[in-house]
């Protein structure tokens, strides 16, 4: 009974998914980084939506324009003499706002078509595989510029246009691995033991494919920050006076000679941003394959 | 004949394609009495695991069940709505698939899995998890409420078996279709299994229906022996007469292959020259003459399955006359 005292052991010692996920995730260089570096930018958003930010982003002090940084401006104003290090956190926080909702949109959808062209047949499969290669065949800031061009601009419409660039790649990473493991045996076995469908898909597909659906989530969102801010940056994104990262750049840009720090706060938390979603996206990856498990 | 537990006439399956259809089940007539334990014995793609998949009605597209019919307790199973079926497999038809490494969820608990076979078919939450352990302990689960608590990778091979088991026997099913349930499994363990499922298909009466390509497995399991080739059915006798007097040439030679140490005037692996037919050959008259040492002329025409001794055979050349 060697086999089954062994059995007994493994239940014991395994510790919980979530902690040990946790624990392979700080394990690696890039899980790390991309945790810490993520966590600062979103603090720095979340500071901003509850509105702790030292100056209010938006309105404008003009004795104060065009300073450099010193101890009351961290990084300076701006032409109208607003806080910089307020607009950029400010600017966070909308991105976040538009980033989060687009990736859950298109996360939603996107993981739904692509379960349901992996699981049921070709009636299924063709139309949906001929929307996605349609949306894929647009560069996707292309796409997003003439999505988000078409509808009265606000944050929630660049959000949708967004979402709908993204969604193909969900449709794309989750089909395939539904594809093999519709032929696996437990999902035969489901079948022979007279398990409705719905039950199939959400109780046993899904669960299987949530460590690609979460990474997926993880890098879409620095794709749809990217995207938000170069919407932004022209002219199309969530409009004015609302601080964007984009927009705040562009203005730098034609203050670069006289004003140079006006570009370095919103670049900075734009790249911090970027970086740390990729190398978290990155790290998430490495942590939920079962096959990089090391035992110590 | 109503009282038989299962009845399947004239089953054809159809590879569907673009380029025309292919016959690859033949037409399989099958009467299984309740409590009667029946083995199917065939090479790989000779149509047994098609059959019992027809009877379940779980063939997917391009496969597809183009004639005959399946009755379960007097039940038409092709008449059965989708839903009606499938309230029917897994409550009343249950299978045990061959492997139990890939055939239980890797994310959800063994108990969650065996609670979920009755959930699925109606019996409410807070008794299917009782129900569960009673089931784990019926297929001898050492430390039933441990154990369901664990996950199928906390498991060995043997005891995922007998999570599966549970599975499948949970709701009381009165078939049970066992297709090659231990060929993963190492030997000692086989036999656990084996044994097992033995035991407790005569405990609740049980009519079960082995599939398997290894006659050696069956012999002292089951009471019927059906032996398929090419998609054909081409003996079907009680398991003394497949053993000590075959009918059909096939069936003697599959008796020959067996490794058998102790007896020293035979090769120790002996083998049937020549490889089984694919579905796209369409061989004149018997299935098995390319590779039968008794064809003659008569087995250019296609020899019906037709009583012989106790059982069933298709072979036009009676044995006496056999080389």
């Amino acid at each position: 009974m060697t086999t089954n005292e062994a059995a007994w052991l493994a239940v014991e010692e395994a510790p919980p998914e979530r902690e040990r996920l946790w624990r392979r995730l700080m394990a690696s260089r890039s899980g790390r980084w991309g945790v810490i570096l993520t966590a600062v930018v979103l603090g720095l958003g979340l500071l901003a939506a509850i509105g702790a930010t030292p100056y209010d982003p938006i309105s404008q002090r003009p004795i104060d324009r065009m300073q450099g940084p010193s101890a009351a401006y961290l990084f300076g104003t701006d032409q109208f003499g607003r806080d910089i290090l307020s607009r950029s956190m400010a600017g966070v926080a909308t991105s976040l706002q538009v980033a989060i909702v687009a990736v859950i949109i298109s996360a939603v959808l996107g993981t739904t078509f692509g379960i349901l062209s992996g699981f049921f047949g070709s009636r299924v499969r063709g139309p949906v595989n001929a929307l996605t290669n349609i949306l894929f065949a647009f560069p996707p800031l292309l796409l997003a510029l003439a999505l988000a061009s078409v509808a009265t601009r606000n944050w929630f419409t660049v959000a949708v246009a967004i979402a709908i660039v993204y969604i193909p790649i969900f449709v794309r990473v989750t089909r395939a691995p539904v594809l093999s493991l519709r032929e696996a045996d437990f999902i035969k076995a489901a079948r022979v033991l007279g398990f409705p469908s719905q039950r199939i898909l959400f109780r046993h597909l899904l669960p299987n494919i949530m460590p690609i659906v979460i990474v997926q989530v993880t890098l879409s969102m620095s794709w749809a920050v990217l995207t938000a801010a170069a919407l932004s940056y022209l002219g199309l994104g969530t409009p004015p006076p609302t601080p964007a990262l984009g927009s705040m750049v562009f203005e730098a840009k034609n203050l670069v000679a006289i004003a140079p720090w006006t570009m370095v706060a919103p670049g900075l938390v734009l790249i911090m941003f970027i970086v740390g979603l990729n190398l978290l996206g990155d790290g998430l990856r490495d942590a939920l394959d079962p096959r990089n498990e090391s035992h110590s | 004949m109503s009282d038989n537990l299962l009845e399947i006439e004239g089953m054809v399956v159809t590879l569907r394609s673009r380029r025309g259809d292919q016959e690859i089940v033949h037409g399989i007539d099958l009467r299984v009495q309740p409590g009667e334990t029946l083995g199917v014995v065939g090479e790989s793609g000779s149509g047994k695991t098609l059959t019992m998949l027809s009877v379940m009605r779980l063939l997917s597209p391009p496969l597809e069940m183009t004639h005959g019919s399946v009755h379960l307790e007097g039940l038409d199973l092709t008449a059965l709505s989708e839903a009606e079926m499938r309230e029917l497999r897994g409550s009343r038809v249950a299978m045990v698939y061959q492997d139990p490494m890939t055939s239980l969820n890797p994310l959800m608990r063994i108990g969650d899995q065996v609670v979920e076979a009755m959930t699925a078919h109606g019996v409410p939450k807070d008794e299917a998890w009782q129900r569960a352990l009673a089931t784990l302990a019926r297929v001898e689960m050492p430390d039933p409420e441990r154990m369901a608590k664990a996950y199928p990778h906390e498991l060995s091979g043997g005891m995922r078996q007998r999570a599966l088991i549970a599975t499948a026997l949970t709701m009381d099913p009165t078939l049970l279709i066992a297709d090659e349930p231990t060929t993963a499994l190492d030997v000692t363990i086989q036999r656990q299994i084996l044994a097992l499922v033995k035991h407790l298909s005569a405990e609740s009466r049980m009519t079960t229906i082995w599939v398997t390509h290894d006659l050696g497995v069956i012999a002292r399991l089951v009471d019927r022996v059906m032996v398929m080739y090419g998609g054909y059915v081409v003996e079907d006798a009680p398991v003394d007469q497949i053993f000590h007097a075959p009918q059909h040439p096939y069936t003697k030679r599959l008796l020959e292959s067996l490794p058998n140490p102790t007896d020293d005037s035979r090769p120790p692996l002996a083998q049937i020259p020549g490889r089984p037919p694919l579905p796209s050959e369409n061989i004149e008259g018997c299935p098995f003459r390319p590779r039968c040492d008794e064809a003659r002329d008569a087995c250019m025409t296609r020899p019906e399955l037709e009583p012989r001794e106790a059982g069933r055979a298709a072979c036009w050349v009676p044995v006496d006359e056999w080389r």
